[in-house]
């Protein structure tokens, strides 16, 4: 990982990965409380069968459905995890810059969902960064936050990238519109890549092309 | 005649039904709130033996539903449930007034132990509000 990073960059690094695990932790938890509780269901039915109460075929086929999606669900938040977690091996090279919003948006899903917020991104097929993968992710974490910040529930947060000379241009907004306070804290920024509020969101702009 | 008439709060609608269900076995009579703010509701208009509640919900979360519950009822007999336990959610939970807390997935055996232990002290608090009001009134009327 990033051991030559100032002290206090990696203080924050530390505090946005975990963040990232509580959060993808508890989703999964989640999950599999409801599969806990629905196989247990299926167990109970089977012994009340035993003893002449007969299960509804219908309803034993409509458990195990739903335990078959919620296995599904569980199974992508660990995908997502493990995916986030590699990211913090690789060294500054090429980051498919669409590819990683859309996995830090999956991740930032929870988060959203605890406001009552739902995410749209459109991106570009983009070119790829030359950046440490897991710093730009910070960053794209940071600014999610930063933006929901002031959401009222029922908001939709925007990310939208597009090819911009020189780079990249990625904005997030709400809508309906909330204004932001403050761009996230200068430190986590990259020489690479430029931070500011514009209207009432706010605007990453990156250079260089790789 | 059923064991104990409960409210279950949580965000998950699949876990409510389930473990509804699982409960309705067991003789609970069981309802049901998806958000914070139903509870609230559904508590303002009914007596309920115990309030199962969900910790992380949107918006009103278990903690705030909570202490809004027992700010208008104070005799309400809660146990909070949660995906993430920790001492200190516990702490606060029964500084606040909870009757337990419990880490989810909860062995529904010990929550119905709970749920039942609830009922008791339901009808305890409300048997010594009734001989209150009774010696009130006498000491009223110097019987």
């Amino acid at each position: 990982m990033n051991h030559n990073l100032p002290e206090e960059r990696l203080a924050r690094l530390l505090d946005f990965m975990g963040k990232v695990t509580a959060s993808a932790t508890h989703e999964i938890k989640n999950e599999l409380a409801v599969i806990n509780e629905q196989s247990r269901l299926l167990q109970e039915m089977l012994a009340m069968a035993e003893n002449g109460r007969e299960p509804d075929p219908a309803r034993l086929g409509q458990l195990i459905g739903r335990v078959v999606v919620r296995v599904g669900q569980a199974d992508q938040a660990v995908r997502r995890l493990n995916a986030f977690a590699h990211g913090a091996d690789l060294d500054r090279g090429q980051t498919d810059a669409a590819h990683s919003l859309q996995k830090i948006m999956g991740l930032f899903q929870r988060p959203a969902d605890m406001k009552g917020i739902s995410l749209e991104l459109a991106a570009e097929q983009g070119p790829a960064l030359q950046v440490r993968p897991i710093l730009w992710e910070q960053l794209v974490w940071a600014c999610l936050e930063k933006t929901a910040e002031r959401a009222a529930s029922g908001s939709k947060l925007r990310v939208g990238m597009s090819k911009r000379e020189g780079g990249l241009r990625v904005e997030f907004c709400l809508e309906p519109p909330a204004p932001v306070e403050a761009p996230p804290p200068e430190s986590l920024c990259l020489p690479e890549v430029q931070v500011r509020a514009e209207g009432d969101g706010l605007l990453v702009l990156t250079t260089p092309l790789a | 005649m059923a064991e104990a008439y409960v409210l279950i709060v949580d965000d998950d609608k699949e876990l409510l039904e389930t473990v509804g269900e699982r409960l309705r076995n067991r003789d609970i009579f069981v309802d049901t709130a998806s958000n914070g703010a139903e509870a609230l509701a559904k508590i303002a208009a009914h007596t309920f033996d115990a309030i199962v509640l969900d910790l992380m919900m949107p918006e009103l979360d278990g903690m705030e539903t909570l202490k809004r519950a027992l700010k208008k009822k104070p005799d309400l007999q809660i146990i909070l449930l949660t995906g993430h336990a920790s001492v200190q959610h516990g702490v606060e939970a029964m500084r606040e007034g909870a009757l337990d807390f419990m880490e989810k997935p909860a062995d529904l055996d010990v929550l119905v132990e709970k749920i039942k232990e609830g009922r008791e002290r339901r009808m305890k608090i409300d048997a010594q509000t009734r001989e209150n009001a009774v010696r009130e009134a006498l000491r009223k009327y110097s019987w």
